[in-house]
């Protein structure tokens, strides 16, 4: 059998059609492929976020604020200082630079 | 789809997918499906088998788009022709370690049916079943040469050897199917010639 016989065998070979659906298949399957990739990312967020569901909302929060007075009241209150004192200590002393000033421009 | 896809080169969609760009993959399949499918027939020589191939393939791309390394993958088909080879040679052998001694079995009764003459129809039948028979590399030379009719040079970058080296397996490829046809014939006369004188 020469080349030229074997080269025309060859071409006798044929490749039956794909099937018609085939690309739509293709892009159908990439497409779910990804909304799967989504929902299983939403899953592992809402799973995370189930984390830090309270399951009794109204108790957790009694309990809360239970343990914040406890807290307060244990604290020794007399060595800090409360907003409204360094309010006032800042007015002293805005006050005390005003007066100088003041003195300052009548010696003058 | 979008003409806009349409003019674009296939490097330019597959630097799209790296986005996520659906309809950028939509457009490279409608491209290029039929021809990758009928290189993965030639390998495997089944419909269902090949369109399988093809579409895991085109969803392997979808899902890693990063394999395409931007600037060093030269041409979107070469690299793409490698990747449906490798999966078309793989899924061929995972079928012979799955079908054992079947397939050779088939492949004789083929040679040995001595109520055919040789017509055209039957000698490519045993061409088919030759061709089942070469290594996978000088299979993949002649699909890819002969068939996909791409350059030496461009089968070279597919299979990952030289010039020459698909120059030489074409060669090996052609003979052997030459030796190949040319036993199974003079079995089939044989047999025939058993038949007329026994």
């Amino acid at each position: 059998m020469d080349d030229k016989h074997l080269n025309h065998l060859l071409h006798k070979r044929d490749v039956p059609e794909m099937r018609s659906n085939l690309c739509e298949r293709i892009v159908m399957q990439a497409r779910v492929m990804r909304e799967e990739d989504e929902f299983s990312l939403r899953d592992l967020l809402a799973e995370f976020l189930q984390a830090f569901i309270l399951p009794r909302p109204a108790l957790s929060l009694a309990t809360i604020v239970l343990f914040g007075l406890l807290i307060g009241a244990g604290l020794d209150v007399e060595g800090l200082l409360l907003s409204s004192d360094y309010e006032v200590m800042a007015g002293m002393s805005i006050g005390d630079d005003l007066e100088s000033e003041f003195e300052v421009l009548s010696v003058r | 789809m979008d003409d806009l896809y349409k003019s674009q080169s296939d490097e330019e969609l597959v630097v799209l997918l790296l986005k996520q760009d659906h309809q950028a993959f939509s457009a490279l399949v409608h491209r290029h499906t039929s021809r990758f499918y009928a290189c993965a027939y030639r390998y495997c020589n089944d419909q269902d088998e090949a369109e399988d191939i093809v579409q895991n393939c085109f969803l392997k791309l979808w899902s890693k788009p990063s394999l395409w390394k931007v600037g060093k993958n030269a041409k979107f088909t070469t690299w793409f022709y490698r990747i449906v080879a490798n999966a078309s040679i793989d899924a061929v052998r995972a079928r012979r370690s799955h079908a054992g001694q079947e397939v050779l079995d088939v492949q004789e009764d083929q040679a040995v049916r001595a109520d055919h003459v040789l017509e055209e129809q039957d000698k490519v039948a045993l061409l088919d079943a030759a061709i089942e028979t070469l290594p996978d590399r000088q299979k993949s030379a002649l699909n890819l040469c002969f068939y996909e009719e791409l350059s030496h040079k461009e089968v070279a970058e597919i299979m990952g050897v030289g010039v020459k080296a698909v120059e030489s397996l074409l060669s090996r490829a052609k003979s052997a199917l030459r030796d190949q046809l040319h036993r199974m014939g003079a079995l089939e006369r044989e047999k025939k010639g058993e038949q007329k004188y026994g």
